[in-house]
Parts: C-alpha cells; structure tokens; sequence
C-alpha cells in the first residue's frame, strides 16, 4: 500500500513537472505570437489553441499532485471546531464526495472520447486538430486523478479503522493556513530566507 | 423549493468541510437529476473540455507562474528596502513600506498569502528595532497583502469576467484606481494614528536623495513587469492570456538576470503554480457545470422573482448584498465565496441597472475585506504565522481600523461609481 503510494506520488510529481514545462513552452510561443502580430504585422495563429490544449492537460495532469498535497480548498469554519475522530471521518467523507463527482465525470470523459475518435472530429478552427490527441492526454490525467483518489480512501479507511487519526490527517486532511504560510515562506521570498532553505 | 433545496444542500455540503469542487459539482449532478431530468449531465463531458481549452483562463496558470518566478528571484526583499528609502518619511515611517510594497508586489504576483507572508518576513523584524506600536504595523501588513485581489492582473477579476460574462480587460481598467485609491486610503489611517500618537509611528529610518536613487533600480523591474503585463492590455496590444505571457517570459529573464535562474528554482516555481492551478481549475470546472445546470433549470430566474417580490428597492436590496457579503466574509475562504456566489448574485444586481464591472469591483473589495475579518481571515493568520509568537488577539485588534477603511471605501464605490468607471470609459 505504502509503496504503491510513494510509487504514485512520483508519477504525480512527474506529470507536474511535464506539464509545467509544456506550459513555459507555451509562454514563450504565445509571446513570439504577440510580437510578431504587434511588432512585423504577421500573424501565425494557432498559438491561442495550442496553449488552450496545454492548459488542459497540464491542468489534468497536475490534479492527482495536488490531491495527494491535499491542496483541496474547504471551509475548515466549522471542522476545526470537532473532535480528531470526528474530523477524519469528515475527511474521509469529503474525498468520498468527491469520488461521486470526479468518477462520473471520467467516465462521461471517456464517452466523450470514444466519439471523438469515431467520427475523428477535428477543431472548427485553421489548425483543424483532431481532437481525439489533445483529449486523449486530457483523460490520462484524470484517470490518474481516479486512481490517485481511490488509493488515498482506501489507505485512510484502513488508517481508520487501525485508530491512527493523525496517519488520516497526513493523507487527506485539510491544510492549515500554518502550512501554506511555511511553504510560503521555504519559497525564498527573501534572500535569507532562500538561502537558509538552500 | 428549488430554491431551498439548492441552498440547503450547499451549506451543509460546504459545512461539513467537503472540498468546494465536489460540493459544487455534486450540488449540479443532484439539480440535474431533480429538475433537469437528468438531461444535462450527458454533455458534462464536453461542457468540461471546452471549460479546460478556454484561451481566457490560460492566464490564471501564467499569472501564478509569473508571481512564482519572481518570488524566488528574491525581488521581495529588493523592493521592500527601496520602498523604505521612498515612503518612509511620511509620519509612520515603515507601515508605509508595508503598504507600498505589499501593493506593488501584489500587483505583480497576484497572490493574497505569498504577499502578507513575505514583505511580513522582511519587515517584522523592524518592529523592535525601531519601536513600533506592534498591533498597527500587524494590521498593515495584513491589509497590504490584500490588495492584490483588486489590482490588476488579478486572477480573481479572470474568474470573475469569465463566471458573469464580462469583459476582463474593462474589469482590468476598472480596478486600477480603486486599488491605488485604497492603498491610499489604508496610508492615511496610519497617518492619522500616528498624529494622534507620534510614539506609534517608531523611530525613522535615514534616507537621502542619493540614497533613494540609488535603490531606484530595485524598484524598477516590477514596476517594468506591471507595465508589460498592465500596459499592453491597456494598450490593446495584447488580451490579458497574452500579456500574462509575456510577464511570464519577462520574468524569467528578471530571475536569470539577477543570477537566480537554475532547473531547482524552476521545478519549485512549476510544483507551486501547478498545485494552485489545479485546485483552482477543479472548482472553476465544476462551478461552470452547475451554472450551466442552474440557467437551465431557472435558478437564476426564480430567485430574481423571489427578490423583486420582496418589493424592496435596488438600493436596498444592494445594501442587503453588501450586508449578506460581509458577513459571509467572516467564515468563507475568498475564492469559493467569488465562485458560489457572483454567477448568481451578478445577474440579480444587473436585472436592478447596476454595471456590472462596477459591481467587479464592489466584490473585489468585499473579498478583500474577507481576507481580513476575524473569525477566519486568511491574512491575520498569515501574519501571525510569520511572526511565530505573541497572541494572535494583537492582529485582530490591529486589524480593526483597516477594516473600518475597507467599509469607507466600499461606501465611496456605491456613492461615487466613477471612482471605478471612469477610467474605463476613456477606453471603450
């Protein structure tokens, strides 16, 4: 279990890394695009719809990385009121709900890919993609969301179920504002800060 | 009915700490089902995809990567000991640092806790050492690093453009003076206190005209980024995904430019940027199906004729929002309550002859103010983390007169609407 959690992590963490750069890339398109439109007067196109496909899948492929960070926005106002116990089987319950709403959504995801391969739709646009590619990587992402969110109740069930809340919180608690002020503060927003993070 | 069940289903959804994703999207599958005859949902798919390809939220991801770059170029640091060479002979000498370079990095970053977080790193310090009244200079480093929610290129504008139909870059236009208008605003209260106490406003810093100069060049480059990124949109030249772009770009030769550029440096800004992304996107994609949901069945529709029923006037039902918004502030984190509520609210006070970029704007304030009511105002508790000690009771009383300001501007933007539509109606 732990492992195969270590073992999606990297994964995770991998496809941030893709998507991210890919997402540079796009910067640097889109700005040869502007310049090129605003300073020659020639105009390329298609960078707009390239950069859109790019979002999408970096975005999907970022969702599972930002699972397990467990970057999630809830309103903790009244969850930090309630007791350890009572806290993780809301967290539980939250990732659950959110199971009902990601796994309908892939699967629709998915018949929506089937046609799109069936009838090779292609973009109403000067680039006429086919659809099917961009789509194709946009649903590996949230397949792996999928798989990433079933793994993580599981494993939190059975940390439950041992007794181990503070194993539960680790895995799909919510984030205190402590957390997100630390992470803020380890990005070297000072030049001391930076340099005592390496 | 409709009504009821909608509301009663996201509170206690939303209550219950479920992720505001799934609440949202559940609360649209749920709708769909009841009202919708489960109708809607087979073009969820689609629906998703063309959300996801939008060219206009592109630069949600480009303008967190560009507060990113620049964050871990250390400009922070830079631009908050300039700011004090500039601002700091005003009567309480640093809190005007504060507010100065908590405007202008938010203005460049976009984000309300990375600003709070790092100008209070640099300045808190100075507190002691220069024997400031501790509760008041809290108080502006947690108002300061609100800002960025209203000046421009703020994402929450994007989002808000995109749920209600308006345009982003008037929104852009519309933000500028209100933003700079309420920095103002916040510099004045510090200057009043500190006429009323001269001891409150610590011991001033030294500076000189060389001196200041001198820093010039510190101050400059995030400038240059807000006028590439501000400028080109103003100008046309560029849509706000463009010219988030090229801030993108700009800023990477920025960082290599002050030797911070390595693969290390980029991973950290591209985990950071990429986690914000995806939590923003999945509760913009499922706030976009239930709104789809939610036109299609009339929501919409029925609570504009519950309201006007009520027989109240435009002006009242206006000050009942404002009311409604203030104190959802208090126990709302910002983002969720912008996407709950503005694709429903907007069209209510549009339906009255308000503009809705101004009313952009009203929101943007009141989401601001969000940031700074106790009980959960994210930027008290921000402060406090960086500060690491003392009772958190010291930002809560210091934040008080700030908030009070935040309430005068709000009250400025409904009796002088042109504070925000004036400079967009230069342009369009």
């Amino acid at each position: 279990m732990e492992k195969l959690l270590a073992i999606n992590t990297s994964v995770a963490r991998v496809a941030v890394w893709i998507g991210g750069s890919l997402l540079i890339l796009s910067a640097f398109m889109v700005t040869v695009d502007v310049l090129l439109r605003d300073l020659v007067g020639i105009t390329l196109g298609g960078a707009d719809e390239m950069s859109g496909y790019v979002f999408a899948i970096s975005t999907a492929w970022a969702l599972p990385y930002a699972l397990i960070s467990r970057t999630n926005v809830r309103i903790d106002a009244l969850y930090l009121l309630v007791g350890e116990r009572f806290r993780s089987l809301l967290d539980i319950f939250g990732l659950m709900l959110l199971g009902v709403f990601i796994f309908p959504l892939t699967w629709r995801v998915w018949l929506m890919l089937e046609d799109s391969y069936k009838f090779w739709t292609k973009s109403i646009t000067p680039l006429q993609t086919p659809v099917a590619i961009p789509q194709t990587l946009w649903f590996a992402g949230l397949l792996l969301l999928c798989l990433t969110l079933l793994l993580i109740v599981i494993m939190s069930l059975a940390r439950l179920a041992r007794g181990d809340d503070a194993g539960v919180r680790e895995l799909s608690g919510a984030r205190t504002i402590d957390e997100e002020t630390q992470e803020s503060l380890a990005s070297g927003g000072s030049s001391s800060q930076s340099s005592s993070h390496g | 009915m409709m009504l009821a069940i909608t509301i009663l289903v996201l509170v206690v959804l939303i209550a219950l700490a479920v992720p505001i994703a799934a609440a949202l999207g559940i609360l649209g599958l749920t709708l769909d089902q009841l009202y919708g005859r489960g109708f809607l949902w087979l073009a969820l798919g689609e629906n998703l995809w063309q959300t996801s390809i939008e060219f206009l939220l592109v630069a949600i991801p480009m303008f967190v990567l560009l507060g990113e770059i620049l964050l871990r170029a250390g400009i922070a640091e830079r631009m908050y000991n300039a700011m004090v060479q500039w601002l700091s002979w005003l009567p309480g000498g640093l809190m005007h640092s504060n507010i100065g370079s908590c405007a202008l990095f938010a203005a460049t970053s976009g984000s309300s806790v990375a600003t709070a977080a790092t100008v209070g790193t640099v300045a808190i310090p100075e507190i002691q050492k220069r024997g400031y009244n501790e509760r008041i200079f809290l108080g502006t480093l947690a108002a300061g690093g609100t800002l960025g929610i209203l000046i421009p290129p703020s994402i929450n504008l994007i989002v808000y453009g995109l749920l209600t139909d308006t345009s982003v870059p008037e929104l852009y236009l519309a933000g500028f003076i209100p933003g700079l208008l309420l920095a103002v605003l916040f510099m004045v209260t510090v200057v009043l206190f500190c006429i009323y106490r001269r001891s409150w406003g610590g011991t001033p810093v030294d500076t000189s005209w060389s001196d200041r100069m001198r820093v010039l060049p510190d101050l400059l480059p995030p400038l240059g980024i807000f006028m590439v990124v501000v400028g080109s949109i103003y100008a046309g030249l560029a849509t706000p995904t463009e010219a988030a772009s090229l801030g993108v770009v700009a800023a990477l030769a920025l960082a290599w430019g002050y030797g911070k550029l390595s693969l290390n440096m980029l991973r950290e800004a591209i985990e950071g940027t990429m986690k914000t992304t995806a939590m923003v996107m999945l509760i913009i994609l499922a706030a976009i199906f239930l709104n789809f949901v939610l036109g299609f069945i009339g929501l919409t529709q029925a609570l504009a004729t519950f309201i006007s029923s009520l027989g109240i006037t435009p002006f009242q039902t206006l000050m009942a929002i404002i009311v409604f918004y203030l104190i959802l502030g208090c126990f709302m984190e910002t983002l969720s309550m912008l996407i709950t509520t503005a694709p429903i609210i907007t069209p209510i006070i549009v339906g009255l002859g308000y503009d809705p970029v101004w009313f952009g704007i009203l929101l943007m304030v009141m989401l601001e103010t969000a940031l700074i009511t106790p009980p959960i105002g994210v930027n008290l508790y921000v402060v406090q983390g960086v500060r690491g000690r003392g009772s958190m009771n010291d930002i809560m009383v210091g934040i008080i007169p700030f908030v009070l300001t935040m309430f005068v501007m709000i009250a400025l933007l409904v009796a002088f609407p042109d504070i925000a539509l004036w400079l967009p109606s230069l342009f369009y």
